[in-house]
């Protein structure tokens, strides 16, 4: 029997609210695999606000590497991935963008403090397309 | 039915499909390279999206990234202009599959004509008229290659089934020198091509090269628009084309245009297309078949006054050509000139911003180009910038105009072979007209000579 999309949205909904992190389904000429991130990558909690903003030229910006309509939540949550403030490890998802059926990840480029989410949920961007503006930890500053 | 065109092409050509598609009340997205970004076209579309990086084979050649941008944009058929993937068969293939409407011929056709020896099959079935040399290819033994080749007589020439544009061939001139010519172009068209299949040929010391547009609908019309003499060339590369041919008798050109329609029924060929001829001595020899819209289109459409990217267009919607064979009527003469971004004495790229771009114009003078003061010409593409297309009564009247329009057209920031053009114009063998195709770099190697 097929395993149909909305069984996939269906299981991955009870996976993330049981606590499971992975599921693996193996059928005569199919398998299935679900990972939940549980957000080890993306830190807790929020810096101060209100720490001196370095120089613009520092950060460091997430960008689109495909064409396609910005979602900055999952299409199963209501949370954004990232919000002003938060930290991020690098290679943390920050958004999403959606060609037709698939979902392609925006991944920050370095880990620091997330300074704004640049694009509009919805929006139509490109490879290139700024997303997210990123101040890195010193220590992580990519180098120029 | 479609209403929206996704664009997969770049300068010019991008600009031109989208005139026609604007003109018909079609919506336009075109896909582009970051180095394309600031190109006019992509400001006037009704969507632009940037699909990666400037190399052609993240972006233009990228067969995934422009089904994906297909399918964000909505868009429901695809023009693959002319280069890149426009005579791709698997590309073809896809984006049906996808099921969009792919702006050209039907996929198997492609691969058809794309394969220069069933290419030649299919030419002969129809009745056109090819080089004397056998349809398929050359057997292992070279003891049955050297018969072959008497047969045909000296000089021949050897040529890759996958190649073209003047890679993987190699003449033969004498019996002693054919062993290892064949075993070189079999060695080479099995790396570049990835097809060891090799084919000959009676080689033509000095032929003019000619070909024939068509036109065919998915309802049993096909068309012959008229022909075109494109011998005015450098390394293979097309520099100057002109429609009609001058100084061929016009009811040999009918038999030919008629035979290519025939081929075109017979292969089920849908669209645009040109069939390439070789002209020695009063005959013409099948060279191959282009299965997309060409640079030098705008001569035929000049002399025709048929729109050929709108028909492209209106065929892919499953509309019937509005002409018939007998309505065609061909007026005047028309030239192109290539403006490529080039240094006009070494031919070396000349990429960079263009800081102006002062466009001729007038009676009988065409300009098909993307170009703006402001523009940059990237390195990663070819250097063509734009065509000068020059229409008038007569053959004298046509060149008259272009002399006029290449000294208007001023472009500054980048070099460009406008001076070729114009030391072109002052050429009593181009003025007359009815050279062969290694006139220029014959004409080019004697002004070297005499400095």
């Amino acid at each position: 029997m097929p395993i149909e999309i909305t069984d996939i949205a269906r299981l991955a909904r009870v996976l993330a609210k049981s606590g499971v992190d992975t599921i693996e389904i193996e059928e005569p000429g199919l398998t299935l695999k679900l990972v939940v991130d549980t957000g080890a990558r993306i830190a807790a909690s929020a810096k101060p606000a209100g720490t001196a903003t370095p120089a613009a030229d520092h950060s460091v910006v997430a960008k689109a590497d495909v064409a396609g309509h910005f979602l900055a939540a999952h299409p199963w949550q209501d949370k954004p991935f990232v919000a002003p403030g938060q930290r991020v490890e690098a290679g943390a998802i920050v958004g999403l963008v959606r060609i037709g059926l698939l979902y392609a990840p925006v991944v920050a480029p370095a880990a620091g403090t997330i300074d704004a989410v640049i694009a509009e949920t919805g929006t139509m961007v490109g490879y290139g397309t700024p997303i997210v503006r990123i101040r890195p930890h010193a220590a992580n500053r990519p180098l120029n | 039915m479609f209403d929206k065109v996704l664009i997969a092409n770049r300068g010019e050509i991008a600009l031109r499909i989208q005139r026609a598609c604007r003109a018909m009340g079609l919506k336009t997205v075109v896909i582009h390279s970051e180095a394309d970004s600031d190109a006019r076209y992509v400001a006037l579309a009704d969507q632009a999206l940037c699909i990666g990086p400037a190399p052609a084979n993240s972006t233009y050649l990228n067969v995934a990234a422009i089904l994906l941008a297909a399918e964000v944009s909505g868009a429901q058929a695809i023009h693959p202009g002319y280069g890149f993937l426009s005579e791709n068969a698997e590309f073809a293939e896809r984006v049906t599959r996808a099921g969009l409407a792919f702006i050209g011929p039907p996929a198997d056709c492609i691969r058809t004509m794309g394969d220069k020896v069933t290419a030649k099959r299919a030419m002969r079935l129809a009745g056109v008229p090819c080089v004397p040399g056998p349809d398929s290819a050359l057997p292992d033994d070279p003891a049955e290659v050297r018969a072959i080749a008497r047969d045909i007589g000296y000089p021949v020439i050897i040529k890759a089934a996958g190649g073209g544009g003047g890679r993987g061939m190699r003449i033969v001139r004498n019996e002693g020198a054919l062993d290892d010519a064949l075993a070189l172009t079999r060695a080479e068209a099995s790396k570049a091509f990835g097809n060891a299949a090799v084919y000959i040929e009676k080689f033509l010391e000095k032929p003019r090269h000619i070909e024939i547009q068509v036109l065919c609908d998915q309802h049993d019309n096909h068309l012959w628009l008229g022909d075109r003499d494109c011998s005015l060339q450098r390394r293979n590369q097309k520099v100057v084309e002109e429609a009609p041919a001058p100084g061929i008798d016009r009811a040999l050109i009918e038999r030919v245009g008629a035979s290519c329609v025939e081929a075109c029924r017979r292969i089920g060929y849908r669209g645009a297309g040109t069939f390439e001829f070789l002209y020695e001595d009063g005959q013409f020899f099948f060279i191959e078949m282009n299965t997309r819209v060409q640079v030098e289109h705008p001569v035929t459409e000049m002399t025709t006054g048929i729109d050929i990217v709108k028909e492209q267009i209106r065929i892919a919607r499953g509309e019937p050509l509005g002409i018939t064979q007998n309505g065609i009527v061909r007026v005047g003469h028309a030239v192109e000139f290539r403006i490529n971004a080039e240094d006009p004495g070494t031919f070396a790229p000349s990429p960079g911003t263009v800081t102006r771009w002062d466009v001729p114009g007038g009676i009988g003078i065409r300009v098909d180009s993307h170009i703006t003061a402001g523009a940059t010409v990237p390195r990663h593409y070819d250097s063509l910038v734009g065509k000068l297309i020059a229409h008038g009564g007569t053959r004298d009247e046509a060149l008259a105009r272009a002399r006029v329009a290449l000294s208007e057209l001023r472009a500054e920031g980048i070099r460009t072979n406008v001076p070729l053009h114009q030391a072109i114009l002052v050429d009593p063998t181009f003025c007359r007209g009815g050279y062969d195709i290694h006139h220029l770099e014959h004409w080019m190697n004697a002004k070297v000579a005499a400095q």
